[in-house]
This record gives C-alpha cells, sequence and structure tokens, in this order.
C-alpha cells in the first residue's frame, strides 16, 4: 500500500511535519459522477473522477496536480494542501486505511484499494444515468498502530506552532466535530520548519481506532483542529441535489475524529474570457475565431521591403504612394476640387487623372466613378466609360443607368464641347 | 590549399563568384535562426556542398553550437574580420566535427563591433569586402555556400550580412510578433537596397518551432502563406520546422541535430530545406506580380 508520493522533497518534509501535527485520519467528502462527464479532468488527460480506483482517487488528491487543486488561488491552495499532503502522509506511511462511511457518518465498510469510485458510489445510492453520487471515505490510521505508537510519533517530531495563524488551544476532541466552530482555521504551510521524518513506525496488531471510545483515553487530543478545505469546484456541487449542505459535511459520525473534510464536485462551468468572446461572436471553432481576430493583422502587416530584391521598387513606391494618398484626408477634397475645375475649362485628360486618383483613393465611393465615367465619355471612350458607369451602378450610384441609356444612344463619339453656355450653366 | 571550383549553384550573383551567400536574419529574438543556420549547414555538408558558417551574434550561440572552444574563437574570430582592414577571412575560418562545414567563430567581444566600426568608412560594407577578397582570391579553398547566423537585432553587423549576403532566409515562429518583425526587416531591407546598393534577395521564409496541436500556430501560418503566396509567391518553404525537443538537446550537445538524431523528425525537417533551398538557387521562386502594383497600372 505504500505509494510513491508525487511532490517535491520539500513538500514531502512538509508532509510529514503537517501530518504530525495532524490526527492521522482524513475525511474524503467526494461528489462524483455517475456516468462520463468532465468533472475532474487531470492534465489533458480524459480521466474522470468517477472511473477511477480508489487508489488514483487518494493519489489525485496528494499530488499536486490534483484536481482538487487546479485553479485555485495559491493562498487557498496552500490550505487544501496540508489535508492534501495529509494524505500523502497516512499513505506513505503505509498507515492509510480507507473506509466508507454511511449518510450518517458511521463507518460501513472497509474499502479495498482496488475497487472503483463508481461503484462505491452507485451503491450508495442505487441511481442511474447523469447525476452525481456523493460518497464519503475515512482516510485513517490503519489497524495496527497503538495510542502509544502515535504519542511516540509525536513526541518524536513533535508539532510545530503554526506561525502564521496561531492554533487554538486543543479542545476536547469530541466537541470538536459536533459543533462547527463559526471559523474554520487552515493550514498554512509556510512558515514552518520542515520537521524531517525518520522511517514510518512499526505495526503493531492492536485494536482498531474506530472502535475505541473517543475520548484521549486512545488518541490524545489533536494539536490541530479540524481544517475544513474546500475546492472551488465544491460550489457547483454543494447547490446541486445530490450533495449534502454544509452542516452535514462537518459533522461526521465519529464526533472524537479531528477531521479534515474535502469537500468537492463537479468542475464548475466557468468559460475563459477567450471562449465567451468566442461564444459571443458565435465561432464554433477556435481556429475560426482566431482567424477572424489576426486577418487583419496580418494583412496590415506589409512585408514587400523583404521582396524588393526580386520586384524592385514598384511594389514599395507604390504602396507609399497609396499610403501617403490614404494618410490624407483632405488630399481628396483638394483633388476633387481640382478635377472639376479641370473639367469645367474642358481639360478632360487632367481632370480625368484627378477622378483616377479619386477612384484609386476611394475605389467604393460611386460619385468618384460617375465622373470618372463622365470624364472618359467626354474623350470619346466610350467602352471604358461604360465600365465605369456599370461599377457605379453596381455600387449603387442613381445617374449611371441613365447615362449607360445615353451613351448607347449617342455612341461613342466624344461630346462637342458646349461653349460658353456650358459654363454658364455650372 | 586548393583551388576548388563552387558546384553548380546558379544564382546569377557574380560578386562571389557562383557561391551563395545566405543570411538568416529576423530582428525578433528566439526564432531559431541559429539552429536553422547550423542544421541547414550540417544538411548541406552532408549533401556534399562545402558549407562556411560565420557566426555574427555576440551571443556566439552558432559557435558553440559547433563546439568550438572560447580560446580557438578569440583567435579566429568574426571582431577581428570587420574591425581590422587587413585580416583575411580564410585567417579566420575553423574547421568543426560536421562534415564539409567551416566556421568563423564569435565571441562576445563582437558586442563592441559597432562602436569599433562607427567612425570607419564604409562600415557597412565589410563583410561583403571581406568575402569578395576571398572569393577573387585564387589560393583559397572556395565554398559553395556561405550560411550567416545573425544577431537578434537591425544593427550594424545585421546590415554587414544583409549588404554582404545575396540571399536571406527568414526564420519565423508562428507568432505575430515574429510576423511584426519580418515586417520591420522588409523596411530595413528596402533601405540597403536604396542608400547603399545591396542585392540582397528573399530566398524564403522558413517557419520554425511550429505546434500543429495549437489553433493559434496553425491560424497564423495558413494567414501569412495565403497573404505571402497571394501578393509575392512561392516564399515560404514547404519545409516547417516543428517543436521538437530534439533540437535543444542537440544543441545542449554541441552538435547539430542531424548528426545526434539522424532520424529524428526535425533533422527530416532540415534535410528537406536543405533540399528545397538548392532548388530555389537553381530554379527560382515561383513568383506572382504584387498586387498593389495594380493600382499603378490602372493610373493613366
Amino acid at each position: 500500500m505504500t505509494e510513491q508520493i508525487e511532490a517535491p522533497e520539500a513538500g514531502l518534509a512538509t508532509a510529514r511535519s503537517v501530518a504530525a501535527s495532524l490526527p492521522p485520519s482524513v475525511l474524503i467528502n467526494i461528489t462524483t459522477p455517475g456516468s462520463r462527464i468532465s468533472i475532474c479532468r487531470v492534465g489533458t488527460k480524459q480521466e474522470l473522477l468517477g472511473d477511477g480506483a480508489v487508489k488514483q482517487l487518494l493519489e489525485r488528491c496528494i499530488s499536486l496536480r490534483s484536481p482538487l487543486s487546479m485553479g485555485v488561488p495559491i493562498a487557498q491552495l496552500e490550505s487544501e494542501m496540508g489535508a492534501v499532503l495529509a494524505i500523502g502522509e497516512l499513505m506513505a506511511a503505509g498507515t492509510a486505511e480507507v473506509l466508507l462511511l454511511s449518510p450518517d457518518g458511521s463507518p460501513q465498510r472497509t474499502v479495498a484499494m482496488e475497487e472503483p469510485v463508481h461503484d462505491i458510489a452507485r451503491e450508495r445510492t442505487g441511481e442511474q444515468g447523469n447525476v452525481f453520487y456523493k460518497i464519503d471515505l475515512e482516510v485513517r490510521t490503519a489497524e495496527g498502530f497503538t495510542a502509544t505508537t502515535i504519542e511516540e510519533r509525536r513526541q518524536v517530531t513533535p508539532p510545530t506552532v503554526l506561525e502564521a495563524k496561531p492554533t487554538p488551544s486543543p479542545a476536547p476532541a469530541a466537541a470538536k466535530p459536533a459543533a462547527a466552530p463559526p471559523e474554520i482555521p487552515t493550514i498554512p504551510l509556510k512558515d514552518k520548519p520542515p520537521a524531517a521524518v525518520a522511517a514510518p513506525p512499526p505495526r503493531t496488531p492492536i485494536t482498531p481506532l474506530r472502535d475505541k471510545p473517543p475520548a484521549a483515553t486512545t488518541r490524545p487530543p489533536a494539536p490541530a483542529p479540524a481544517a475544513i478545505i474546500e475546492s472551488p469546484m465544491a460550489g457547483a456541487a454543494r447547490q446541486g441535489s445530490a450533495t449534502k449542505p454544509k452542516e452535514e459535511v462537518q459533522a461526521p459520525a465519529a464526533p472524537s475524529k479531528d477531521v479534515v473534510v474535502i469537500v468537492a464536485g463537479p468542475q464548475k462551468k466557468t468559460l475563459s474570457m477567450t471562449a465567451q468572446a468566442m461564444k459571443e461572436k458565435g465561432y464554433l471553432r477556435k481556429a475560426d475565431w482566431l482567424r477572424a481576430q489576426f486577418l487583419p493583422e496580418v494583412e496590415a502587416l506589409d512585408f514587400s521591403g523583404l521582396f524588393v530584391g526580386d520586384f524592385g521598387f514598384g511594389i514599395r513606391q507604390e504602396r507609399e504612394r497609396k499610403n501617403v494618398v490614404l494618410a490624407d484626408p483632405s488630399r481628396i477634397t483638394d483633388v476633387l476640387l481640382q478635377g472639376n475645375s479641370f473639367r469645367r475649362s474642358a481639360n478632360h485628360a487632367k481632370a480625368l487623372t484627378c477622378y483616377q486618383e479619386l477612384v484609386d483613393m476611394d475605389p467604393s465611393n460611386t460619385d468618384f466613378r460617375f465622373l470618372f465615367g463622365k470624364t472618359l465619355a467626354e474623350l470619346g471612350r466610350g467602352e471604358e466609360a461604360m465600365e465605369a458607369f456599370a461599377r457605379a451602378r453596381e455600387l449603387g450610384h442613381e445617374g449611371a443607368k441613365k447615362e449607360m441609356e445615353a451613351l448607347k444612344v449617342q455612341g461613342h463619339r466624344p461630346r462637342k464641347p458646349l461653349g460658353f453656355l456650358r459654363f454658364w450653366k455650372q | 590549399m586548393r583551388a576548388d571550383t563552387p558546384r553548380g549553384l546558379s544564382t546569377g550573383v557574380s560578386q562571389y563568384g557562383s557561391a551563395t551567400v545566405v543570411a538568416f536574419v529576423n530582428e525578433k529574438g528566439g526564432v531559431a535562426k541559429t539552429t536553422s543556420c547550423i542544421n541547414l549547414a550540417a544538411a548541406l555538408g552532408g549533401k556534399n556542398r562545402r558549407v562556411l558558417v560565420i557566426d555574427l551574434d555576440p551571443q556566439a550561440n552558432a559557435t558553440s553550437a559547433f563546439n568550438i572552444s572560447a580560446e580557438v574563437a578569440i583567435t579566429h574570430e568574426t571582431h577581428c574580420l570587420l574591425t581590422m582592414p587587413r585580416f583575411a577571412l580564410e585567417r579566420a575560418i575553423v574547421p568543426t566535427r560536421v562534415p564539409n562545414v567551416d566556421l568563423i567563430p564569435a565571441s562576445a567581444r563582437l558586442a563592441d563591433c559597432d562602436k569599433a566600426l562607427v567612425m570607419e568608412v564604409g562600415r557597412e560594407g565589410r563583410l561583403r569586402g571581406k568575402l569578395r577578397e576571398f572569393y577573387t582570391s585564387v589560393l583559397t579553398t572556395k565554398y559553395d555556400l556561405v550560411l550567416i547566423d545573425c544577431p537578434p537585432s537591425l544593427d550594424l553587423l545585421t546590415i554587414n550580412a544583409l549588404v554582404a549576403a545575396t540571399h536571406m532566409i527568414i526564420p519565423v515562429t508562428a507568432k505575430f510578433y515574429a510576423l511584426k518583425g519580418m515586417a520591420l526587416l522588409g523596411d530595413i531591407v528596402a533601405t540597403l537596397h536604396e542608400q547603399i546598393g545591396a542585392t540582397v534577395k528573399p530566398l524564403g521564409i522558413l517557419v520554425t518551432m511550429y505546434d500543429k496541436s495549437t489553433a493559434l500556430d496553425m491560424t497564423l501560418y495558413r494567414l501569412l502563406k495565403e497573404k505571402i503566396e497571394r501578393a509575392y509567391g512561392d516564399y515560404l518553404f514547404s519545409a516547417v520546422i516543428g517543436k521538437s525537443i530534439v533540437v535543444g538537446e542537440a544543441e545542449a550537445g554541441g552538435t547539430p541535430v542531424l548528426l545526434r538524431e539522424p532520424d529524428s523528425p526535425a533533422a527530416s525537417a532540415y534535410g528537406a530545406l536543405a533540399d528545397e533551398v538548392l532548388n530555389r538557387l537553381k530554379n527560382g521562386v515561383r513568383t506572382v506580380r504584387p498586387v498593389v502594383a495594380s493600382v499603378g497600372a490602372m493610373s493613366l
């Protein structure tokens, strides 16, 4: 049963010191799914807590990558790790024994380490399908330890004084779990000197602890009080129907036990900011959402300088010219006024250059395209004028259709200048 | 030393004969410039091409990657090559354990090169001058390819490399900052073409450290590929260097990954890259007329 604890050396030393200060009995109140629902995902593996054996459950509790620890703020993690490492200490010392507790808290039977958690949950509730089951497991000192052994053990490694949060004076053990204190202290791991513990004490056959009376005759009062460590995942489970209220969790059947309660439940379905943004925009795949996000950014990057060796400066000069034009909004007005002036004075070639520039600057502007087409028609370039009018019409210009019909009737002949009447009209 | 004839790389560049000088350049650091340079050198060496690697990075990672000691590097280094006018290039060449690959090592002294050359005339073309001298000399062993590992900045060392190089390979990760670094590099290259008369051409864009399991890498790679192919041509190398721990392990061992783990995917990718580089040098790159030029064609 001795397992390799997945914890760093410093963590192991801390675990020993924590376990020395804690009573060697830990209650795990855990909610597990009845089917393959994502509840406790370890890393990228699709392992479910309900699919594993009891041993795996405990190992995951011990592991630093424990689902109980995932996503937990550091401060909370530290307090949680106290209980988690205490379980590890029990298992490492080969003293762990797992008991299944009945709903009233009394021990029901001993659970084998290889027994699936899922089966235990079903045995309890008998329910089927997509529901969560709650089971209470107690990890405790196995048979074979006497009170004196524990006493000796504690004498070898005396409980350290918790500097960060002073330990409350040890109350009678019987009163502790029954009357839940209003403020339940956490177990700070910081500022603790690492108390090295030698090899685990040898096993000697004696009466099981569970059968002993809860008074201090068999077990001395624990130096550390009960601590309730609640993971953030517990919230959803506690609100669900399958979970007991918190008061029930804090009141196990054996009142003499110093209990560390771990309340765990299904992982809260909180979406990350990215996922929320994706959902709001209606993207199903992250790649699509990223593409929509990065497409304008990548398109705005200009790599043309890299290719000057192959293409010459043409691409760069064109880009710079275009950028300069686009960067100056007043230039559109200037070019438009200039083009109109040229057109009024019947200088259609120069006017055409101005209107071409306007079209380049703002290709979506229908008026510019219309003026461009008119000037082309006046120059006698009817086919190009038709194309320009057609484009303007596609973009929604109202007068383009009329001009196209007139152009068809008139043909592609250059219009005669109207002389002074035309200037007077304008 | 015998005068070797460079093997048929028809680059069309005459200043180094038929040899090709390729600079690995990107302003962004950590895009596998050095790794790509040394592994491509090893791959080309394995294909019986004589390759000279010039380490222009003051971090001297390429030097250490070929397991050249600091004592050797300090006497044959690029700093002397750039700052001492009479220091011939062949004096700086150090043989490596990799077949057909030699090295001009670097040391941390190279970081002071900017200051040493600040008052020198023609400081941007120092490396180009040395390479020209080297290739016009009849007494030296010639290299088919010269690969220049540039520092992650656009300083005088990088400018020397760009002026000396006939081609450049731009390693880039599928991350946005790396793409921005590539755009900045384009500005520098265009300026060098315009003001100093550089002739460097893009040989290709090499995507490195590509993690196909992430949506970000996949998306940015596709966007980059679409943009480059649509606007300029097939400049993106089809060989993509994936993220691999083997490469890092090989660096730590002072050996290119092709010699340390020849069967690894990274080694295969660099082998494919070497084939692609040789093919491009021989046949050129398929290009398309840039889209922006059509705006000018519309004007009268």
